[in-house]
């Protein structure tokens, strides 16, 4: 029996948003009234960075945004460097 | 102070910021939970229903002042609960009288002071919406439990609701970490999550610290027993951050 594979961080982060978004007030444009500050931007350490390594799968230099656009993707070789905001 | 969840943090946040509200105004803690931890994060244990806040709900010509437990911190005035709180609300309930019933009860105190601050048990039934029902606004908490997350969002909805329904005119002011933990990735996720939901996430994010369970037993909060500690500045600037939101003074 082969274990499931753990999912990416940045997956975990997604499945946990689409089960909130189930059950956020139906009025999304006009959401709970909240009061008029707007919330204030997540201090920078709420930024990361992190690499990883895909063995065997060599690619040319690249760079993109990542499917879910939470984060900047660079590759090189077999490492993938990701650039992300937690905190969007 | 509100979540559909327990144990997130809800007591502690509202002990420290109504001790840090007191630095600067007139201040009433008042637990609206029976399990009464508010009052002993102060060191405040009532002995029954007719020295704490079910009195005050049960019967509404019971003298407010006399219940209230003055100067338990510099600037802060406490009303404390009681787990016979538990019976009257079910009395209250079953007369149709639980949702008012706190905005009732407070409402002789209130020229007395600046803020007053709620505390409420991790559900969303009808005894925590008696004090949304008495409240301008309402700040959540959660924690690096995704579940937390998710009872946030479900106390955005319960406000939603309870506006339509005319029980309400609270603003969700805010959704704060109360127990950050900064080495574990789990916090970042759920808080991540949260800004992708439109709440409105506050800036502030109050550090996991063993000072705070130590702050319990010695029935000081932090704010008080530890100044100058980290975790005390985090929650004196999630105060501030409620003030702004509030709209109670200027960004
Ligand atoms: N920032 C923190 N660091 C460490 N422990 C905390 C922190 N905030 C709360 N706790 C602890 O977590 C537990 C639950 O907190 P509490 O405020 O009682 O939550 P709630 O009111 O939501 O049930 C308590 O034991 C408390 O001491
Ligand atoms: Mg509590």
């Amino acid at each position: 029996m082969t274990p499931e594979l753990p999912r990416h961080a940045g997956r975990l982060q997604d499945d946990l948003l689409q089960d909130l978004r189930a059950v956020v007030p139906a009025h999304a444009s006009v959401p709970v009234p909240v009061a008029s500050a707007p919330p204030p931007p997540p201090p920078p350490s709420a930024a990361a960075m992190e690499v990883r390594v895909t063995p065997g799968i060599w690619t040319g230099p690249s760079a993109g945004v990542s499917p879910d656009g939470a984060a900047i993707v660079v590759g090189v070789g077999p490492l993938q460097i990701r650039f992300g905001l937690y905190g969007r | 102070m509100c979540s559909s969840k327990g144990g997130v943090g809800k007591t502690t946040v509202a002990a420290n910021v109504a001790a840090a509200l007191a630095r600067s105004g007139r201040v009433l803690a008042v637990d609206v939970d029976p399990q009464d931890s508010l009052g002993r994060a102060f060191g405040v244990v009532a002995k029954g229903r007719d020295d704490s806040l079910g009195a005050l709900l049960e019967d509404g010509s019971v003298e407010a002042r006399a219940v209230v437990r003055h100067a338990v911190a510099p600037g802060l005035d406490l009303l404390p609960a009681h787990p016979s709180l538990e019976a009257v609300a079910t009395q209250l309930a079953a007369t149709g009288g639980l949702t008012t019933s706190v905005r009732r009860a407070l409402r002789p105190l209130l020229g007395e002071y600046d803020h007053v601050v709620l505390d409420t048990r991790g559900d969303l039934g009808a005894l925590t919406l008696a004090a949304v029902c008495a409240a301008d606004s309402v700040l959540t908490v959660f924690t690096s439990d995704p579940g937390s997350a998710l009872g946030a969002v479900r106390l955005a909805a319960f406000l939603e609701q309870h506006r339509t329904y005319e029980n309400t005119s609270a603003v969700l002011v805010g959704v704060a970490c109360a127990v950050w933990d900064r080495q574990g990735r789990a916090a970042r996720d759920v808080a991540g999550a949260l800004a992708g939901t439109g709440l409105p996430l506050l800036s502030t994010r109050v550090p996991l610290s063993r000072r705070v369970p130590s702050s319990v037993l010695a029935k000081r909060p932090v704010v008080l027993s530890s100044p100058t500690s980290a975790v005390a500045a985090a929650y004196v600037a999630l105060a501030d951050e409620v003030l702004v939101a509030t709209g109670k003074v200027p960004a």
